[in-house]
């Protein structure tokens, strides 16, 4: 919420705190919210349940009708093939959107690629006719981050229409016609976006689509189409088209009405193939896909973690927590080879919030803050627990710990509120419900298991964002000789100053290598760590440290903070007494090692003798 | 509560008498408090170990096979 007040209340005679609250929590631009209070002023003020139902309407509303800058107003069309081996392909008459030199053009997809058939060599993939696609042509594309698009369109191809084609109508009124082994993507319970089946489709599923359909119309004005700039993220951009951008909005997502089977009208159906996710738009915006094998866009998002000069610094300045801390646990005997049971350590180890858990509602008339849980969830991360009454039971008495207050529980609804009925008390509840950490260990944020190849075979292993060693190290299932973090400081509390020693060897050696630097001798950075653990703690290099720790005078205001120790000493009357290598290189003396690690002496004997 | 011992980061750490100890001063021509130190509370320190004790730690070295410290037991 925005911290900077708007004082609606000065300026609208029947606007309170509370209404003003309410109003400002909501998604609406400046001019929307001042109508609001217009609007409330106008009708000498309203209670706080009216001015919700109207701000959360006028909300929805808004939200839904708003079209973001540089969205397709129309519809995309794109479909691609990966594979021209499966049957999965769209009739003649389905109406794609291309684009080509610039120029965008909406088609029947069976005469373009009839047309490139009769003039182009074709080769004959399993059953099906496949052709390069026409020079410089693109197709609206779905990526995986859902937005939408142009690729290249790389090949189409075409086979003998199926006995039954699968008609899909959506709650647009988009309607899309296709093989039942088509594929299209939706998005999975992750929220990744993945490929499924036609016939695997289900009234209620959704499918993406882009833009707004023209029900009338059918289809969509082309000429609206503009393009943003491609954001360079390292995707593929195709070379015609980036002096106009590539990248045309965002995907949402529409959802299957009906589902029903037809005759197809033409002798073949057809399909595109484009880069990428594989997917293209109809003419009426819906986003297909073609290929089920190819692409498992996982989301297995790699652990981000400071590298390079940075963690360079932050080793050798002693920091006590890492930008990044990350912890890597390796398990013990059939935890690391059983998935079910890495699943169980994983639920001990991660935190767990209430939005992973279930829905939270505010029910601002009756003061109350609900929350209906899931109990698919509640069943996985509590693997143990058979019944997950008795979990909901478990998280209701931690709210109630956490938060002071009553709550009702029943199945798997549990509720509460304030003791007054303040608004403010109210939200106040919900932003410290959010933080309440259920299970798990709240310094971990996420955990993301790997497979991996040790020396004891394959075994699963934990990489964590977040650091809680000593609390890890406790947990059974862990294998807690081999559980390590990259905060040294942690490492120094549970392991003790010769693992500390060890941990700054090894993290600095890895930060070295990691940019290419492996020609440095680990000897030099064992010199480090042993001078940083010298003192049976950790200490930085820094004037806080080793540097600010050295008797001469002259040692240190050489190194920072010049006239301050120059001063001091003279205040107290200091003295140097040159014996390191700084100090005697200032005032010119040979250092005390080599050639003057020994004093000469001279004996004025009788000549001759050696004695 | 682990045994930190256990820990592949963890070194040997044992409790030198103080023949031992005299022999490891006398060869390397110093006084015990020049030696590096370790903290009373270092969860890695054997029980017996005490303040004014000298900790021999042998570790698995990156340049040669053993490496042998030792450590001064500190407040």
């Amino acid at each position: 919420m925005s911290e900077t007040q708007y004082h609606a209340t000065d300026r609208f005679e029947f606007v309170d705190e509370d209404v003003e609250l309410l109003v400002e929590d909501t998604d609406l631009p400046r001019r929307l919210k001042n109508e609001l209070y217009e609007t409330i002023d106008d009708r000498g003020g309203m209670d706080l349940e009216a001015v919700e139902e109207v701000a959360s309407a006028v909300e929805s509303r808004y939200v839904n009708t708003r079209v973001d800058p540089l969205d397709p107003v129309g519809t995309v069309s794109a479909q691609s093939i990966g594979e021209p081996g499966t049957q999965m392909s769209v009739p003649y008459d389905e109406k794609v959107l291309v684009r080509r030199d610039g120029e965008t053009d909406v088609t029947e997809i069976g005469s373009l690629i009839d047309g490139l058939m009769a003039v182009r060599e074709s080769a004959d993939v399993d059953g099906h006719e496949v052709t390069s696609g026409p020079e410089g042509m693109e197709v609206l594309s779905l990526r995986a981050d859902e937005r939408v698009e142009w690729k290249p369109l790389e090949q189409v191809s075409r086979h003998e229409a199926p006995e039954e084609l699968l008609r899909f109508e959506l709650e647009s009124g988009r309607s899309i016609r296709a093989t039942k082994a088509h594929s299209f993507v939706v998005q999975d319970d992750s929220g990744d976006i993945v490929p499924i089946a036609g016939d695997e489709l289900a009234v209620g599923d959704e499918l993406p689509v882009a833009g707004e359909y023209d029900a009338r119309a059918g289809e969509a004005d082309v000429s609206t189409l503009e393009a943003e700039t491609a954001l360079t993220d390292g995707g593929v951009v195709a070379s015609k088209a980036s002096q106009q951008s590539s990248i045309v909005g965002t995907a949402s997502w529409d959802r299957i009405e009906s589902i029903e089977t037809v005759e197809p009208d033409h002798e073949y159906v057809y399909d595109f193939s484009v880069a990428g996710l594989e997917t293209f738009t109809t003419a009426q915006g819906v986003v297909t896909h073609n290929t089920m094998n190819t692409f498992h866009y996982a989301g297995v998002a790699e652990i981000d973690v400071t590298q390079g000069l940075p963690r360079l610094i932050e080793l050798v300045d002693a920091r006590k927590t890492p930008d990044t801390p990350m912890m890597t646990v390796h398990l013990e005997d059939e935890y690391a080879t059983e998935r079910e049971r890495a699943h169980e350590v994983v639920w001990k180890i991660e935190a767990t919030k209430i939005l992973a858990l279930g829905d939270i509602s505010t029910n601002v008339a009756d003061m109350l803050v609900q929350i209906d849980l899931n109990p698919d969830t509640l069943a996985e991360r509590w693997p143990t627990v058979d019944d997950v009454e008795a979990v909901a039971e478990e998280i209701a008495s931690t709210i109630e710990s956490a938060l002071g207050v009553q709550t009702r529980q029943s199945g798997m609804l549990i509720e509460f509120g304030p003791e007054e009925p303040s608004y403010r008390d109210l939200l106040q509840l919900v932003e410290d419900l959010r933080e309440i950490v259920f299970k798990g260990i709240e310094d971990v944020s996420r955990v993301v298991i790997r497979k991996e190849e040790t020396e004891k075979g394959e075994e699963f292993v934990l990489y964590t964002e977040g650091s809680a060693l000593g609390d890890v190290l406790d947990i059974e299932g862990v294998d807690a000789s081999r559980a390590t973090c990259n905060n040294i400081h942690e490492i120094y509390r549970n392991l003790g100053v010769e693992a500390a020693r060890e941990a700054i060897i090894d993290e600095t050696m890895n930060t070295l290598e990691e940019q290419g630097l492996d020609d440095v001798n680990v000897r030099h950075l064992m010199l480090v760590a042993d001078i940083m653990t010298n003192d049976g703690e950790i200490e930085s290099i820094g004037r806080h440290g080793i540097s600010g720790s050295k008797d001469s005078v002259l040692a240190r205001a050489a190194f920072e903070v010049t006239v301050s120790h120059l001063l001091d000493a003279a205040i107290h009357g200091e003295v140097d007494g040159l014996d390191g290598v700084t100090e005697n290189v200032i005032v010119g003396k040979p250092i005390k090692l080599g050639t003057g690690d020994v004093d000469l002496r001279m004996n004025p004997g009788k000549g001759g003798s050696t004695d | 509560m682990v045994d930190v011992s256990q820990h592949e980061l963890v070194p040997d750490h044992t409790v030198l008498d103080s023949d031992e100890l005299e022999d490891v001063l006398a060869e390397y021509d110093i006084k015990k408090t020049d030696l590096p130190k370790i903290k009373r509370t270092d969860p890695a320190l054997p029980d017996e170990a005490e303040v004014g004790d000298v900790i021999k730690v042998e570790r698995d070295s990156r340049t040669t096979d053993r490496a042998v410290v030792y450590r001064l037991v500190i407040e």
